[in-house]
């Protein structure tokens, strides 16, 4: 897990020197000269397991509780970011999800603890594009499935007392009506 | 991951997401926190037409209350629209391309979705050319229906319509139809019911079946193709003779007790 994080970051630091590179060349006139700065620019992010990840503006802006953090400072390459509810192997499967354009057969990789905490993330990060992706990746999985595979699922103990379950089920019954005995 | 882990809101959009309304109460079974997380605006939304006030009289649109209760006002106290639905292929086009995208945007109503695609294929083989277009449906058509008796397209597809984009909404001739349906086609039935005045279900058997407001009466010829024999003992005669008034007229639990 660490590799691949460490792996990602290696990528994400050539990256940045090639645009480092890029943006030398590019800016001449003055016009085209912000656009650039905020294009090679990375953030760091610390994840919960203490990893440092820089990643890149463009991924960075979607985490809106980042966003308006960086918007109220002027962010310079020493921005530090503690993300302390996202481990940085979740961060990678996120940056990739993202570079992919969700693309739905990335979601079809994920474990379903990967999907869960994935979607924790998202919640937390405030990334709308993520969340809403990521809800929908889940409620495929768990779509026409029996109640006792979606507690399986997101690891619930049923806390309804049968008494509190059976009123549920009554006062939902038409919702049970069509559905078949075998 | 424990349950506490997971935010009510995170379990809202998950359910926003499921497929039907049935499916959202099912899933309220799974623990406390998904019970409340069915209880979302947000949830119930998409299960209500946007474009609700637009052909539906604001008399029968209670406000100020949740989504959900909205939906199971509608849902309990169907509506006539009195308008006529006017369907184009392009419309047909779009709606199919629409299921089989199963995109989250055309999900809107709580049909199953699964049902509908099959619908929407026996539909395509009869496109371009579609006798659906024409008053009479084609004896040939409905066989292909496996194990769905629906009469009057019309009706249902101008439902499914109604998420597509704004068109003309309106029930034609088939303002009115019958339309028999097994296993669980509670959603679509209660998609009906819901703009449908006098919608009626039956359950006979196993199977749910829908009768829906007045019936359009049905040449025998057509009835015969049917598979029938599996889905009830109904006598094509009793259903074929009564009439349009004589069924709307009748109770829910006249009905129930009609031996179709």
């Amino acid at each position: 897990m660490a590799e691949r994080g460490e792996s990602s970051e290696a990528v994400m630091l050539k990256k940045t020197e090639e645009e480092k590179l890029r943006k030398g060349k590019m800016i001449v006139g003055d016009e085209s000269k912000a656009g650039y700065e905020e294009e090679g620019k990375k953030v760091k992010l610390v994840t919960s397991d203490g990893v440092t990840m820089e990643v890149e503006i463009s991924i960075v802006k979607e985490m809106e509780i980042i966003q308006t953090f960086i918007g109220a400072t002027d962010t310079d390459d020493s921005f530090i970011f503690p993300i302390s509810n996202v481990s940085s192997h979740i961060l990678n499967q996120i940056i990739e999800l993202v570079k992919g354009e969700y693309d739905q057969e990335l979601a079809k990789k994920l474990s379903h603890d990967e999907l869960k905490e994935i979607l924790v993330a998202a919640n937390y990060l405030n990334m709308k594009t993520l969340f809403h992706f990521i809800a929908t990746a889940i409620a495929n999985v768990i779509q026409n499935k029996s109640v006792e595979f979606v507690r399986d699922f997101f690891g619930i103990v049923n806390d309804f007392t049968e008494e509190e379950e059976a009123e549920l089920r009554k006062t939902n019954a038409w919702a049970f009506e069509g559905v078949d005995e075998d | 991951m424990k349950e506490e882990e997971l935010p009510e809101g995170c379990i809202a959009e998950i359910l926003s997401y499921a497929a039907t309304p049935a499916d959202v109460l099912n899933l309220s079974l799974v623990s406390k926190a998904f019970a409340s997380a069915a209880e979302y605006d947000t949830v119930w939304d998409r299960f209500i037409p946007s474009d609700l006030s637009s052909f539906l009289p604001s008399s029968s649109i209670p406000s100020s209350t949740s989504k959900k209760a909205l939906y199971h006002a509608l849902s309990d106290n169907p509506t006539i629209i009195d308008q006529e639905f006017s369907i184009g292929e392009e419309e047909w086009e779009e709606v199919f391309h629409a299921f089989r995208q199963r995109s989250p945007h055309y999900m809107g109503w709580h049909f199953s979705i699964l049902e509908v695609d099959k619908l929407a294929t026996v539909q395509l083989i009869n496109l371009p050319t579609s006798p659906l277009f024409s008053p009479e449906i084609s004896p040939g058509i409905v066989p292909k229906i496996q194990g769905y008796l629906l009469v009057s397209y019309y009706l249902f597809y101008a439902f499914f319509l109604r998420q597509v984009s704004s068109f003309s909404a309106v029930v034609g001739p088939y303002h009115w139809a019958i339309c028999l349906c097994t296993g669980t086609s509670l959603q679509f039935g209660r998609a009906i019911r819901l703009t449908t005045r006098r919608a009626i279900r039956l359950t006979i058997g196993r199977a749910i079946r829908l009768i829906i407001g007045r019936v359009v009466r049905l040449p025998l010829d057509k009835l015969s193709d049917l598979p029938l024999d599996e889905l009830s003992d109904l006598s094509l005669d009793e259903l074929s003779n009564l009439s349009l008034d004589e069924l709307s007229d009748l109770s829910l639990n006249e009905l129930s007790n009609l031996s179709l």
